[in-house]
């Protein structure tokens, strides 16, 4: 499945593999950017995370491996393809195991990368989604008060009314009230959709 | 006649034939017997008791003595029979006497006294200076000037003067009876001179009146007989009163009416109704400097004239009341220049001058213009204050620095300061006048001078001149039997000076000590100077150097203060004697030494002759090669010794043709050829060939060489040749030949080892522009696929296809001619662009080792002439020595920055700089040895085999560590000229 609109951005300081690559993307019907440094993609204005980015392993400066890092401190989550010449072992291993899509060494063929960027694409449509999923939690979580996040935490460890009555200090009638506000903010069908929702958020201690 | 009591020693006769004694009793004084009347007469020096120092007293050679006293220094005139001066001590005037008890006193021969005193020292009193009277401020004299500046004078008939001073007083000085009166400035009253600043005119009417004005005051009258001041005061509704608070000067003109220069213009004065009339020289400007009039003067036509604080000159016509003004224009010389107007006076002959700030102008009246006198022209300054006229027709002007005196017909200035007299330097503005009788009047800022024109004279006085001091080389000649010296030099006849002592000085003085300063001297030595040296006084010194020995005479002439010239002067004759070597003695010494040496060389010649013939026999025998001659078609007629002990033939054997035996046999038709080719041509033999030894049988090479002997005519008459050894010489050369191929194969291994190193580099150098070619074949063949294919796009991506592929070819290309073994020939190259091929290769090298790669390439780098591989070796040596090097850097930034710069007109530099370790500069230098290497796996031939190589450039390259961490390795090569091409190829 193809998504034109997405956005490809290309590092690489080598003139001939950059203008060649941006060519056959092109061609594929993505739109592309093109960066002939690490520091420059760094430096892009922020408008539109692109879906993905084909980066260069080997570059003057800020190395490809260098930026990978730099993306994840700053989770900027952006689907890699790396290229080299070289084609150490060592560094795809290291690439690969912070997340890159695919490795390619070059020359490479055209149907491996197209493909790998496809395959970028749809994680990184994935993980937008997965994003878009978590805001609205995100958002629902945070329309609620303080006593009824203490009350969502305590129920989705699995406390009965009367438990998290008598941790709270408050009545049971009072928690049951709460509960009921949690459920309906947050849009949960079920405890088990609300235990859910709170491991998405992270908010479930390990009782 | 017996004079009871008379207590003297010492009598003078005077030229009657009085006798006089200076006596301590029965009187202290002079004591004159007449002796035709015998009778004695007693001048009492004082009263009181006073003693007299001396016994002895000085005829002054005139009419006079001059007698020292307990109480000073007394004259006494004899023809008035009279104590007429006495100086003695004035603690408030540290020009007087020192002391009071004088003990001597002496005349030299210029007239001054030097008058020795018990506590004070010698004291020299100048006469010449009492010429000017002097009259100023004492302290604690009631009978002396008002203190302050002398601003005003008058003398009216009878001795009596009149003197303002500022600040504001006025001083009566009755010159009969010394005695002064002082009248001290008060509020306006009858009784009181009034306020104001100063008093500047003073002139009294004929009525008696004494008008008196000055700064800040108005006009006031006084008069002596009732000792009333009257004060005229400015009334501004009346039309007819006093105009101005300052009247500058009042005048009285020759019908006895009073008129007044001041602030506005100019006003006269109606005794009898005592109403002023007032006129303004520049009546449309009210308020112009040209209305302040300072100088009033009536000319002997009656004529008026008045010159203004503006400059201007007004001649002011009486009927019409009306001016004509002489404007100034400090552009044009021959106009008044500008500032304020000071004097006017009109000289016996007619003629206007006018005196000013700018200096003192004659008046041209038949065209209205000025003649300008400053201080170019010799005045001492160009700010005359005041103008007189003696009898002679001269001029005094009194200026901002003395007097000056100025006669109209030499046009020339004789000047008086402070030193012959004058109450100081600086007289004050239009504060002179002078008395019937010509008695000249100026008044400055210490008092003011008197004195009669015709009374002062020059110091007549023709000082003897010495010379008083000789030097050699800045050192003071001692006095002695043994020095140049046998007595001071003032006494000598003359100087006999040695060569060596060329570099003399000579002191001189003339002995005049009347203001010693202004002496004035001119020296000259005849036979070196061509005409006299001027001097001061400050100067008495002549100096030579390096004078060529001779007879030279030194003439010193010295003038006293008033310039009168003692032209004789003295004069030292000087002989400066030659050195020996310049004396005739050793000239004629010098030609029968080189006769006696001619002779001697002609002997010496024959005998020369004849040993000659026998030695070269023996130089040609024991030569140590082989030597012979042979007749123009090779027939050998001689072979020497050596010949015959290397061949190990006898003479006879060599003789004719059988030489040739000797002769390699590959080389004999060689050598043939070489014979026969010269024999025809007649040009001179040259061959190398092998002739065997004829002790081991073994060849060694000869370098023969032959020359043809020629008879007059030209016709060849024999061949006289030799064969020089140069088996070594030749073996040395294959030795060479085989170094120069090692070293360029040694070179040519550590270019492709260094290719090797550089393997993966180069690699990717050509997998990157393949990528590019995949990448865009991949796009183009997509752009040209499905319905609607897409050419541009297609176009574009073929077109970097074919970019890219070429730069791979590039790419191949520089490793295949890196990696040549063939010598590639010298060429002009750019070195930049030499220089960015060897980057290019190691770009991706560089990455890998995340080295930042800068260049500063200079844009007007000369070119310069080599082998561009070799020069790319030496950049690939150095570049990759350089990452390596920083392979061990962590924590800075891998830096290796290349430039290139023109070191100066002829060499062209490149430098290699990165941010390594350094070089631990004990081995700097021997990085560059063969097989030094830091690193493990290193060959060390990189840096050795560069070195070589810019050797061969005529280059240098070397090393130097840096401030920062790293190191520099610098290259330098010539520039490339075109002559140097040409000779090249």
């Amino acid at each position: 499945m193809r998504q034109p609109d997405a956005i490809i951005a290309i590092v690489d300081d080598d003139l001939s593999v950059r203008e060649g690559l941006e060519s056959l993307i092109r061609s594929a019907g993505w739109r592309v950017e093109t960066f002939a440094s690490a520091q420059e993609f760094w430096a892009r204005p922020r408008t539109e995370a692109p879906s993905c980015l084909i980066l260069d392993l080997q570059m003057p400066g800020l190395s490809g491996l260098d930026l990978q890092r730099r993306m994840a401190e700053a989770e900027v989550e952006v689907p890699i393809v790396f290229l080299t010449g070289h084609g150490s072992i060592p560094a795809s291993v290291q690439a690969m195991k912070a997340g890159a899509v695919e490795f390619l060494t070059k020359p490479f063929d055209e149907q491996d990368l197209l493909r790998a960027v496809e395959e970028a694409i749809e994680r990184d449509r994935l993980a937008r989604r997965r994003q878009a999923e978590m805001h609205e939690l995100q958002r629902r979580y945070a329309s609620l008060t303080a006593r009824e996040q203490e009350v969502m935490q305590q129920v989705v460890s699995g406390l009965l009314n009367k438990q998290v009555a008598a941790e709270l200090k408050i009545s049971e009638v009072t928690v049951k009230i709460h509960r009921g506000q949690v459920m309906r903010k947050m849009h949960a069908d079920s405890l088990a959709d609300l235990v859910r929702m709170a491991d998405k958020l992270g908010i479930r201690s390990g009782k | 006649m017996r004079a009871s009591g008379l207590a003297a020693d010492y009598v003078y006769e005077d030229e009657v034939g009085n006798l006089w004694m200076l006596a301590w009793s029965p009187v202290v004084g002079l004591v004159k017997y007449d002796r035709q009347a015998k009778r004695l007469t007693n001048y009492p020096l004082g009263e009181g008791a006073v003693g007299i120092a001396s016994s002895n007293f000085l005829a002054d050679g005139r009419n006079g003595f001059w007698v020292s006293s307990s109480r000073g220094l007394c004259y006494f005139d004899r023809r008035a029979e009279r104590w007429t001066y006495r100086f003695q001590h004035d603690e408030t005037n540290p020009d007087s006497l020192n002391d009071n008890t004088v003990a001597s006193v002496y005349r030299d021969r210029g007239g001054l006294l030097w008058v020795g005193t018990e506590d004070g020292g010698l004291n020299l009193l100048n006469l010449q200076q009492e010429q000017f009277g002097f009259y100023h401020h004492r302290a604690n004299d009631p009978n002396s000037l008002s203190p302050g500046k002398v601003t005003a004078i008058y003398e009216e008939p009878g001795g009596i003067l009149w003197i303002g001073f500022f600040p504001r007083r006025l001083d009566r000085l009755d010159r009969k009876t010394g005695q002064v009166t002082h009248y001290v400035p008060g509020p306006q009253h009858k009784n009181s001179l009034g306020e104001g600043a100063d008093l500047i005119t003073i002139y009294k009417d004929v009525h008696g009146y004494l008008w008196l004005g000055g700064w800040g005051s108005g006009l006031v009258r006084f008069d002596g007989r009732t000792g009333q001041f009257k004060h005229y005061v400015h009334k501004p509704d009346d039309p007819n009163s006093y105009p101005a608070d300052n009247p500058y000067k009042i005048y009285g003109d020759r019908t006895g009416q009073i008129w007044v220069g001041q602030r506005y213009g100019l006003s006269r004065l109606d005794p009898a109704t005592e109403q002023f009339t007032n006129y303004r020289p520049d009546p449309s400007n009210p308020n112009s400097q040209s209305n302040a009039v300072w100088a009033v003067y009536q000319d002997h036509t009656g004529t008026m004239w008045l010159g203004t604080r503006g400059g201007v000159l007004s001649r002011f016509d009486d009927k019409t009341k009306t001016f004509l003004n002489y404007t100034p224009d400090p552009r044009d010389p021959r106009r008044l220049y500008g500032g304020g107007i000071t004097s006017i006076h009109e000289d016996r002959s007619g003629t206007l001058w006018v005196g000013g700030w700018d200096g003192l102008y004659r008046f041209n009246h038949h065209d209205g213009t000025f003649t300008r006198y400053t201080e170019s022209q010799g005045l001492p300054s160009s700010v005359i204050q005041g103008i007189l006229e003696d009898k002679a027709g001269r001029l005094w002007l009194g200026t901002k620095k003395g007097i000056s005196r100025f006669d109209p017909k030499t046009e020339t200035f004789r000047n008086y300061d402070e030193s012959d007299g004058l109450q100081g330097d600086e007289f004050s503005e239009s504060c002179f006048f002078q008395g019937p009788d010509g008695e000249m009047f100026f008044g400055g800022s210490h008092g003011f001078n008197a004195f009669f024109p015709e009374d002062i004279r020059d110091n007549p006085y023709v000082p003897p001149v010495v010379i008083t001091s000789f030097k050699i080389i800045n050192k003071r000649v001692p006095i002695g039997a043994n020095s140049v010296l046998t007595k001071a030099v003032s006494y000598v006849d003359g100087l006999t000076l040695s060569y060596r002592d060329n570099v003399f000085s000579l002191g001189f003085a003339a002995l005049s000590y009347a203001n010693s300063y202004k002496n004035r001297y001119r020296y000259k030595l005849e036979g070196f100077d061509p005409g006299w040296n001027e001097a001061g006084s400050t100067q008495r010194l002549a100096t030579y150097t390096n004078l060529d020995p001779g007879r030279y005479v030194f003439r010193v002439q010295g003038s006293n203060s008033d310039g009168v010239w003692n032209e004789e002067g003295v004069s030292l004759p000087i002989l400066i004697t030659p050195p020996w070597w310049r004396t005739n003695w050793f000239r004629a010494l010098c030609v029968v030494v080189f006769l006696a040496l001619l002779w001697a060389a002609h002997r010496l010649r024959v005998g020369q002759l004849e040993a000659q013939e026998k030695k070269f026999r023996e130089a040609v025998e024991t030569m140590p090669a082989l030597a012979f001659i042979a007749r123009p078609d090779g027939y050998r007629t001689f072979v020497n010794r050596g010949w015959v002990e290397y061949t190990g033939m006898t003479v006879e054997q060599a003789t004719g043709s059988g030489w040739e035996a000797a002769v390699h046999p590959d080389d004999l038709e060689k050598v043939m050829a070489a014979w026969k080719t010269s024999a025809a041509t007649g040009g001179p033999l040259d061959y190398e060939t092998r002739l065997r030894r004829g002790a081991d049988g073994a060849y060694r090479w000869f370098h023969t060489r032959a020359v043809p002997l020629r008879d007059k005519r030209g016709k060849m008459v024999k061949w006289c040749g030799v064969a020089n050894d140069i088996e070594d010489r030749k073996r040395a050369e294959q030795e060479r030949d085989r170094l120069r191929q090692l070293e360029a194969d040694l070179a040519h291994i550590n270019r492709v080892s260094m290719m090797g190193e550089l393997t993966a580099s180069i690699a990717h150098e050509v997998n990157q522009p393949l990528s590019g070619v995949v990448s865009n074949g991949s796009a183009c063949l997509r752009w040209l696929a499905g319905e609607a294919p897409n050419v541009e796009e297609a176009r574009e991506a073929a077109r970097r296809i074919v970019r890219d592929g070429r730069r791979a070819g590039d790419v191949i290309a520089r490793v295949r001619a890196l990696a040549k073994r063939a010598a590639t020939p010298n060429e002009k190259l750019d070195l930049n662009e030499v220089i960015r091929e060897v980057l290019a290769l190691v770009a991706d090298e560089a990455k890998r080792n995340s080295v930042v790669v800068g260049s500063q390439f200079a844009t007007d780098a000369y070119s310069v002439l080599g082998d561009r591989v070799q020069l790319q070796q030496v950049m690939l040596n150095l570049v990759m020595n350089a990452i390596e090097a920083m392979s061990t850097v962590h924590d800075r930034p891998r830096e290796l920055l290349i430039a290139t710069r023109n070191l100066d007109a002829d060499q062209v530099e490149v430098t290699v700089n990165d941010s390594g370790p350094g070089i631990d500069p004990n081995m700097i230098d021997k990085i560059f040895d063969p097989f030094f290497t830091t690193k493990p796996d290193g060959m060390g031939m990189g840096l050795s085999i560069s070195r070589t190589i810019l050797q061969a450039h005529r280059g240098r390259l070397w090393a130097a560590a840096k401030d920062s961490p790293g190191t520099i390795v610098h290259f330098s090569i010539p520039k490339y000229r075109e002559d140097e091409s040409n000779a090249a190829a």
